[in-house]
């Protein structure tokens, strides 16, 4: 096999290309989100509902999702919806044409105490002193590329999560579901799965909801019901012919390489040609849209106000209580329970996949992660939240404005793109202080936290504004309680100083939590 | 891992937020500044680096007047950059004890990293509301050189600088114009003993003790029992070697104040001096006077360890 010669990015392409192409007869475009992009950006769920193309506008479907998903190790996508709509036969279709029909299984699984077991397929009867005694299976553990997990709302929750987490453990014997990347000693290809379930709701009277655990492990989509949408043109979709050698075939005819799924796919999907950081601009968002988006607005602002008091600043704007504060409560109030330690890696994961998706879609198989990326995560996440049966337009609105507010302020800034203000400010102050000392250094925060203090035109804004000024306070704080070290750290040269600051950070920031949560996604 | 900004980047947003080097930061309010750590009389600061300091003498004047306290503070000051100390009452009276008669400490008078300040503590933090008490602070406190030289340049007041009341009332809450902190103690606490006192801290008694005190020269009993001299010294600690090291030859050592005549509520502060031989401790001399201070730079407590 000659894939090592092959460029990462060629290989997808040529992988994600074929698929579409092959599975173009079969499954049908789901619309589920809208994501357009020009000075604002605009995240709509389309719930099935196709729309006219519209420049800058990028339509994400299920199948979209699908095949993006079998790219990353680290999360798992869960469908939730009402039978009938497509959820199986959609990753039937493309566990069939990647993986042939011997190299996936789906697992279906049920309640009651004759319930099936999660573990089935990985595992073996034996005849031990003539008792029959389950083994795993370390053959079966190798065996399958991908798994798909029906009602997963209806199994022993304990054994379901062995199989996401890849490490499954029965009778004191261990088994991991993974395969070997070819070439790369010791590394392997995680399982790819996705997972479905009914909605926990009394027409589903045997579905329960997730629970926390169930929650941290996958990326959790509404399926949207495309069927009105796509009518009779349904009818032609069908799972005929071998989509596994139709597929095979076709991709080798594109990217010149030859090979069965065990050899190739687990190259293509190498979780490590994705990055899993987030640049600095898209953390600062997601630092700072939070406390917009899903808590009271005045409730975030007045936080960072202590600080900033603390810190002997007085902003210079506040979050007045206006018609249009009570309209960002309003549309609050249709979530359920606002955001959780969870949800941030939920936001950076699903930012991933769409920035992923966006990059198949325009054809630049770029993988990078933008703002609008990030802003379309907080938005879907932020779906998941809503009490059943309300609209969500006014909180994706919400989130608009956060994304709004700060591309302003990050552009007022001259910032540079992909970097973060607060790390720009802290990394300008370090070669200030580089030059001039610990007191210019000090003294190019202030200046900066002057600036920065101005009057805001929206809740947003000052809100946003606070968050960032208050981790500033923080920083100014942190370096003069350690200012002997920071002293010492701003008379290295070039980057050891960047390096030294981030040893006082990790020596120090035991010191007070608010040194992690406010200085952490700036130094780290 | 932290994303690095180019260089190019980063001059280019220097230049566009519009700052240069010695720009002044912006006015804040004081705060609560972190506690940073201070050099310590147990730790940091060690008597033998300060009989081996460094000395800064100005007598340079403006307009005719001495401005030599400041010029010298600002040198011993830039000296010893963040991480060394300018000497105080307290560490300069223990290191007279270890100098040999010879050393210099015998032979010159040196002004302190010590200043006394009076006026009235409205809110009574420390004794009763509207009392005018004297706070003393060690190892840098109001009376910066920049403040000092405001103050000449303004006029002294009883050879002393005038503070707004606001500078004073904050340095009651312990809060210093250059936004850092000072931990105060009250007299009491500091006659009964502190441990480990920080080289940076203060001391708060009611004035009309220290203008209960005679100024000059005392016996042994007077001097150590001396309310002015225990709130300078920091404790009674070093009291007797001192004592016994420097009275003359009639028993008697000096500690010297210019209250009896000074109007706390016009809140007002000078510098410290200790003196040749007995004549101790000063706090008489004009602010505006030539300066003889010492430093220790950081590399003598890093050759320490070494």
């Amino acid at each position: 096999m000659a894939i090592k010669q092959h460029n990462k990015k060629e290989m997808r392409k040529h992988f994600i290309q074929t698929l579409y192409d092959t599975l173009d007869g079969v499954v049908s475009p789901t619309p589920y989100l809208e994501i357009t992009e020009g000075e604002d950006v605009d995240v709509k769920f389309l719930n099935g509902k196709g729309r006219l193309p519209m420049p800058n506008t990028t339509e994400v479907t299920v199948l979209d999702i699908d095949i993006a998903s079998m790219f990353f190790d680290d999360f798992h996508v869960l469908y939730e919806g009402v039978t009938g709509v497509g959820k199986t036969y959609t990753s039937d279709a493309l566990f069939n044409a990647v993986f042939g029909p011997d190299g996936h299984y789906t697992l279906r699984l049920s309640g009651g105490i004759l319930g099936s077991s999660a573990l089935e397929p990985f595992t073996t009867t034996v005849l031990e002193n003539g008792v029959p005694k389950t083994r795993i299976d370390q053959e079966k553990c190798q065996k399958y590329g991908a798994l798909f997990i029906d009602e997963i709302n209806r199994g022993d929750s304990q054994e379901v999560f062995q199989i996401v987490d890849g490490v499954i453990n029965v009778n004191g014997d261990t088994g991991y579901l993974r395969i070997p990347i070819p070439g790369q000693d010791g590394r392997y290809k995680g399982l790819a799965i996705l997972a479905a379930m009914n909605p926990a709701d009394a027409e589903h009277s045997a579905a329960l909801e997730l629970d926390i655990a169930g929650e941290n492990r996958f990326l959790k989509f509404r399926f949207p019901n495309g069927v009105a949408e796509a009518g009779s043109s349904q009818l032609e979709k069908n799972l005929a012919g071998d989509l596994h050698e139709i597929f095979w075939s076709e991709f080798g005819k594109r990217s010149d390489i030859q090979g069965g799924w065990r050899d190739v796919y687990p190259l293509v999907t190498d979780p490590e040609q994705l990055s899993t950081e987030l640049d600095g601009q898209t953390r600062e968002f997601i630092d700072t849209a939070i406390g917009y988006v899903g808590y009271d607005p005045k409730e975030t602002f007045e936080r960072n106000v202590e600080l900033l008091q603390q810190a002997g600043v007085s902003p210079k704007f506040s979050v007045r209580d206006d018609n249009n504060y009570r309209k960002i409560l309003d549309a609050q109030g249709k979530l359920k329970h606002s955001f959780v330690r969870r949800d941030l890696r939920k936001i950076r994961d699903l930012s991933r996949l769409l920035g992923f998706i966006k990059g198949v879609k325009d054809e630049s198989y770029d993988t990078s992660v933008r703002l609008n990326d990030v802003a379309a995560g907080i938005g879907v996440i932020l779906e998941s939240k809503t009490i059943t049966g309300t609209d969500y337009g006014s909180l994706i609105a919400l989130v608009n404005d956060a994304r709004s507010a700060y591309a302003d302020m990050h552009s007022q800034s001259g910032i540079p793109e992909g970097h973060g203000l607060r790390q720009t400010v802290w990394q300008g102050a370090i070669k200030i202080g580089q030059e001039h000392g610990f007191k210019e250094y000090l003294n190019f925060l202030q200046h900066n936290m002057a600036q920065l203090n101005t009057q805001t035109t929206s809740a947003a804004q000052a809100t946003m504004r606070s968050r960032v000024l208050a981790d500033l306070a923080v920083l100014e704080h942190f370096s003069k309680a350690y200012e002997g070290d920071v002293t010492a750290a701003l008379k290295e040269k070039g980057l050891k100083t960047v390096k030294a600051f981030g040893e006082i950070y990790q020596a120090k920031k035991n010191q007070s939590s608010i040194y992690e949560h406010r200085l952490g996604s700036i130094l780290r | 891992m932290t994303k690095i900004i180019p260089d190019k980047d980063l001059e280019k947003y220097i230049q566009a937020i519009g700052w240069t080097p010695g720009q002044k930061a912006p006015v804040r309010k004081p705060v609560n500044e972190p506690n940073k750590t201070q050099p310590t009389s147990q730790s940091i600061v060690n008597i033998d680096d300060i009989l081996k300091g460094n000395t800064f003498y100005s007598e340079e004047k403006k307009d005719d007047k001495y401005i030599g306290v400041a010029v010298a503070l600002q040198e011993a000051l830039d000296f010893i950059g963040t991480d060394g100390y300018v000497a105080t009452m307290p560490e300069l009276i223990a290191a007279k004890i270890k100098a040999d008669k010879s050393h210099d400490f015998w032979q010159k008078w040196y002004a302190i990293h010590t200043e006394e300040n009076i006026g009235v503590d409205k809110k009574g933090r420390f004794y009763t509301a509207n009392e005018p008490v004297l706070v003393l602070v060690n190892g840098g406190g109001i009376l910066t050189p920049d403040r000092i030289m405001k103050a000449y340049d303004g006029g002294l007041v009883n050879n002393s600088a005038k503070y707004e009341f606001t500078e004073f009332d904050n340095l009651l809450d312990g809060q210093l114009p250059d936004g850092s902190s000072i931990k105060l103690f009250s007299f009491e606490d500091i006659k009964k003993g502190v441990s480990n006192l920080p080289h940076r801290f203060g001391v708060v008694m009611p004035y009309s003790t220290a203008q209960g005190t005679e100024s000059g020269y005392h016996n042994k009993k007077a001097f150590m029992e001396n309310p002015l001299v225990i709130a300078r010294a920091g404790g009674v600690k070093n009291l007797e070697s001192y004592y016994k090291k420097a009275k003359n030859s009639d028993g008697n050592l000096g500690c010297w104040h210019p209250f009896n005549d000074r109007d706390a509520s016009v809140p007002q502060g000078r510098v410290l001096f200790l003196n040749i031989n007995s004549s101790g401790l000063n706090g008489y001399d004009n602010l505006s006077s030539d300066g003889l201070f010492v430093g220790v730079a950081p590399e003598a407590h890093v050759a320490r360890k070494l």
